[in-house]
């Protein structure tokens, strides 16, 4: 379990290492650990190559802060962070 | 000889169309932006004594048919059976093409797969072993740069050697390892099915659920649906994996292998210059100075530029309207033939709308070459936060340039524009909003109301106008979403952001002349056919007996007139008879028309010749120099062409105030009198309906003074109308927001599909239009308010809803998911 201290409202401990997409900033290294949808979305997203294992680069945020750039197999996309959100990610 | 049937695959954006182009000789449109062909299109060559008929499909990035693009490959797969599939493949991207090459070569369909993009490739220092890839997939692999027009014959010869070979084909097959007894499973249940496709590529499909192959094969096996959630469940609770993620990154892991054995990437991580150019483009602090100054250009580029360059294609159109005018049988005094009238009536309407094809064409060229760079999905990219909150989508932003967001536009192309977005809800939203932008054609209506009415505060007055359309867009389309639109379909962003390519030259002129074209051809066929229908509905039931009787009594008095003053010119033998001053008015008419439409020097003395030839005595007349004789003439025909076009006008006027069109104005003027609207402006809204312009037209004649000929328009309805400036600000709302035009409506009907959303698209602003009019008009009368005062109140309050809405959150629909409690925080 991981301790949030008083300090780190959104911040997590140094030990956690799962993290929401959307919460990788600007040039942070990813890798794809688990996707929490289904359906339509689900399908789009294998579809676009977002497979368990599957490397993702944080390239920026667009000026409104919302939607994020990615690069992924070496290909841009696009994707809203309500979307980023449920992907689950760890740092590499 | 035999006929070949080739479907033309791939992902989108990977160059289909352009491969399309070199191989079949068909211009398609070309744009570097995910998803422009939506419709399939058909080509067909001849190829060594074969004929071929290649298809281009639109592309798709999966073939799991959830998206209107997915289905319409897929259907067209199922229904034509093509005897060759050739899959584009973009080689700058191969592993996420080739993870559809693997779906495509499971239908059980030859494929021939061609490397597109090898310049790119090359560029970027990836090394394809194309001839490992050709082995490893076991069909043919052809190395081809569709934008450079190298591969073209390579391609040809391939489609028909795989075709030649076909009965030698042997399926191609993943072995899924895990899954491959539930694929089994299926297949066995569906082997006697009479479809003639690849069972175990059904199977496969089945496992996955996918809607299309399912609903085929309901109709033979009625619980297909339940076998396969059977095989489904089992699967997981036996490896606790779900088909479809598993299917996928089966797929994407075979592609990794090819990537591996085939590609050398020698500048792997390195940055692209498209990398680079995005820091820019992209960058959060330039990126909307940018996007706002690339409208800005294009607004200059199309609107400014294209408006002078309108002065030199004017000539042209008059030109066309003299030349009709000729050939039509000539009024004799106040007799105006009908068919004469409605020839005239039909090139004005007609060129009224030609007279924006200059500015058309900038605009259109100019959103091509944004088209082919790649800048499109990029803008999206920038706007989709903005739009969004308003249950719009960051592809939305084209169709409503193109609409007239920033700059003026047109509906037409603007909601045409609206294919390729692929949330279903947004894409609605998107196509009743555009109407709302501000149409090009609307410009000259506001200026004669300005002109007339505010004519100090202008250009405040015009920055409101063409700033607020943005805004009433918003609120419509967030008014729309949660209410009409509430139960729409809804999609995720994802979007490839492509690289940047070079616009090519032929690519950009071929795409600005075909929508150009669309906009010839649709628009001005329907607008003609509505003026037809407008014209009788002036025409009938016309001007009773006793009022002509009355005109013609005027007529003679203006005549008498002209009589006595010619009298003293020993040339009264020429114009002595009816007959001969009809013929001198005609002439005189035509004459001036046809100076009126040149405005060189060598033009103008051309004209004098031609004619002087014609008729040298009559020529003296109007021409007169220093002929003392001739020049008594020449005051009389001035004064009694005067006399005559002010019956002709009053004639009209009566003509249209006792018309159809005239009775229907005045029918609802109960409704619209709480907007301050008469049935003149009434009739004015009811033609602009066929087509802006005549709004300005009608109002024009219905208003000229009765006596001072020179009088503007302008001038002439500030003084007649007996409207205040709030009137006028009444008129601009309803005009703001104001039905689109019949041609509009057309392609809102071919885009929705259906005719209960085009009624709504012409009753909903229509409602709009008058409660908001009227409301203001109420309002303002009861306060006094001047006319800037209430269109400040209008502006203001419009800019504070839309802002107040954005803050209501929308809500996504139809699509599930939620991450897990503890790092959900
Ligand atoms: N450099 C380069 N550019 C290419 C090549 N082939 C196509 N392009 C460009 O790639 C972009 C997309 O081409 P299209 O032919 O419209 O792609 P498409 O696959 O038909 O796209 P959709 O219909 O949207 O699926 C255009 O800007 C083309 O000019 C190529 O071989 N080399
Ligand atoms: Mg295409």
């Amino acid at each position: 379990m991981v301790h949030h201290g008083e300090h780190g409202k959104k911040r997590h401990g140094k030990g956690q290492k799962h993290k929401r997409l959307d919460m990788i900033e600007e040039g942070g290294k990813v890798k794809i650990l688990n996707i929490y949808t289904s359906g339509k979305l689900m399908q789009k997203l294998l579809d676009m190559g977002f497979i368990i294992g599957s490397e993702i680069i944080v390239v920026r945020e667009a000026p409104l802060r919302d939607p994020m750039e990615l690069k992924i197999h070496n290909y841009n996309i696009s994707l809203r962070k309500s979307e980023a959100a449920l992907i689950e990610v760890e740092e590499v | 000889m035999s006929d070949i049937k080739v479907a033309l695959s791939g992902q989108p954006n990977c160059g289909k169309s352009t491969i399309f182009n070199m191989v079949s000789g068909i211009d398609q449109h070309i744009a570097n932006y995910p998803g422009v062909t939506v419709d399939k299109k058909t080509g067909h060559f001849k190829y060594a004594d074969h004929k071929i008929e290649m298809v281009d499909l639109p592309g798709t990035y999966s073939f799991s048919s959830y998206s209107l693009e997915e289905r319409v490959a897929k259907e067209f797969i199922i229904d034509e059976s093509p005897d060759v599939i050739v899959d584009v493949v973009d080689a700058s991207n191969i592993k996420r093409n080739l993870y559809l090459t693997f779906q495509l070569l499971e239908i059980g369909i030859p494929v021939v797969v061609v490397l597109n993009m090898m310049d790119v490739a090359e560029r970027r220092g990836i090394d394809i072993d194309s001839a490992k890839i050709s082995e490893m997939l076991g069909c043919k692999v052809i190395e081809a740069s569709g934008a450079k027009g190298i591969g073209g014959e390579e391609i040809m010869k391939a489609i028909v050697d795989t075709a030649k070979a076909k009965k030698n084909y042997e399926d191609f097959k993943i072995h899924y390892e895990e899954l491959e007894p539930h694929i089994k499973a299926i297949e066995d249940k569906i082997s006697d099915t009479s479809l003639s496709l690849n069972k175990r590529w059904m199977a496969i499909k089945v496992l996955e659920g996918d809607v299309t192959i399912l609903s085929h094969l309901e109709k033979e096996f009625p619980d297909i649906k339940d076998a396969a959630d059977h095989e489904i469940n089992k699967f997981h609770s036996l490896y606790d994996k779900d088909t479809v993620a598993f299917l996928a990154t089966f797929r994407y892991d075979s592609a990794d292998i090819i990537y591996h054995k085939a590609i050398v990437e020698k500048n792997a991580g390195k940055e692209t210059l498209t990398d680079k150019a995005d820091k820019i483009v992209l960058n959060r602090w330039l990126a909307l100075p940018i996007l706002f100054a690339i409208m800005f250009l294009v607004y200059q580029l199309s609107i400014v530029g294209g408006y002078k360059l309108t002065d030199y294609t004017w000539p042209l159109l008059a030109a066309v309207k003299n030349f009709v005018l000729d050939i039509s049988p000539a009024p004799y005094l106040t007799d105006v033939p009908m068919i004469t009238d409605f020839a005239l009536w039909m090139i004005n309407s007609a060129n009224a709308l030609m007279n924006y094809i200059p500015i058309f064409f900038i605009l259109f060229a100019l959103i091509a070459i944004m088209e082919d760079i790649g800048y499109m999905p990029r803008m999206a990219f920038i706007l989709d936060r903005l739009f969004r909150k308003f249950g719009l989508h960051g592809q939305s932003t084209l169709p409503l340039v193109l609409g007239g967001a920033f700059v003026g536009g047109c509906a037409v192309p603007g909601v045409m524009a609206t294919k390729g977005i692929a949330d279903d809800r947004a894409r609605m939203a998107t196509i009743l909003t555009v109407p709302y932008m501000n149409c090009l054609a609307k410009v000259p209506f506001y200026t004669l109301l300005l002109g007339a009415f505010f004519v100090s505060s202008m250009s405040l007055m015009m920055l409101y106008i063409s700033t607020v359309t943005i805004f009433t867009a918003l609120i419509a389309s967030k008014i729309l979403t949660s209410t009409f639109l509430n139960t729409r379909e809804t999609a995720p962003f994802l979007m490839e952001l492509p690289p940047y390519h070079a616009p090519t030259f032929k690519g950009v002129i071929l795409s600005a002349t075909q929508r150009v074209w669309v906009y010839i051809y649709k628009v001005l066929t329907i607008v003609l056919a509505v003026a037809v229908v407008l014209f009788a509905m002036l025409q009938f039931p016309g001007i009773n007996k006793d009022t002509k009787i009355q005109y013609d009594k005027e007529l003679e008095k203006a005549l008498v007139v002209f009589d006595k003053k010619v009298k003293k010119s020993k040339y009264h033998g020429q114009v002595d008879t009816k007959d001969e001053i009809a013929d001198l008015l005609n002439y005189y008419d035509s004459y001036r028309a046809k100076r009126m439409a040149t405005t060189s020097k060598g033009g103008a003395a051309s004209i004098d010749e031609k004619y002087k030839t014609k008729n040298a005595d009559f020529f003296n007349f109007i021409k007169p120099r220093k002929d003392k004789e001739a020049k008594k003439v020449n005051r009389a025909l001035r004064k009694l062409a005067k006399s005559r076009n002010r019956i002709l006008r009053n004639m009209k006027n009566e003509k249209v105030e006792n018309s159809l069109l005239g009775m229907a104005g005045k029918s609802v003027e109960p409704l619209t009198k709480y907007a301050g609207f008469d049935w003149k402006i009434n009739v004015a809204f009811l033609s602009s309906f066929a087509a802006r312009e005549s709004a300005v037209a009608t109002l024009g004649s219905l208003y000229e003074n009765n006596q001072a000929d020179s009088q503007r328009a302008e001038e002439a309805m500030a003084q007649n109308s007996g409207y205040t400036p709030l009137h006028a600000v009444a008129i601009i709302i309803f005009m703001l927001l104001t039905p689109p035009c019949i041609a509009t409506m057309i392609v809102v009907k071919m885009q929705t599909n259906s005719y209960r959303w085009m009624f709504f698209a012409i009753f909903f602003p229509v409602f709009l239009g008058v409660a908001i009019s009227s409301l203001v008009f109420i309002l303002g009368s009861k306060y006094d308010w001047g006319g800037v005062e209430a269109m400040s109140y209008f502006y203001f309050s419009v800019v504070a809803i839309a802002l107040a809405l954005g803050f209501y959150p929308s809500k996504k629909k139809n699509w599930t998911g939620g991450l897990r409690a503890d790092i959900n925080k």
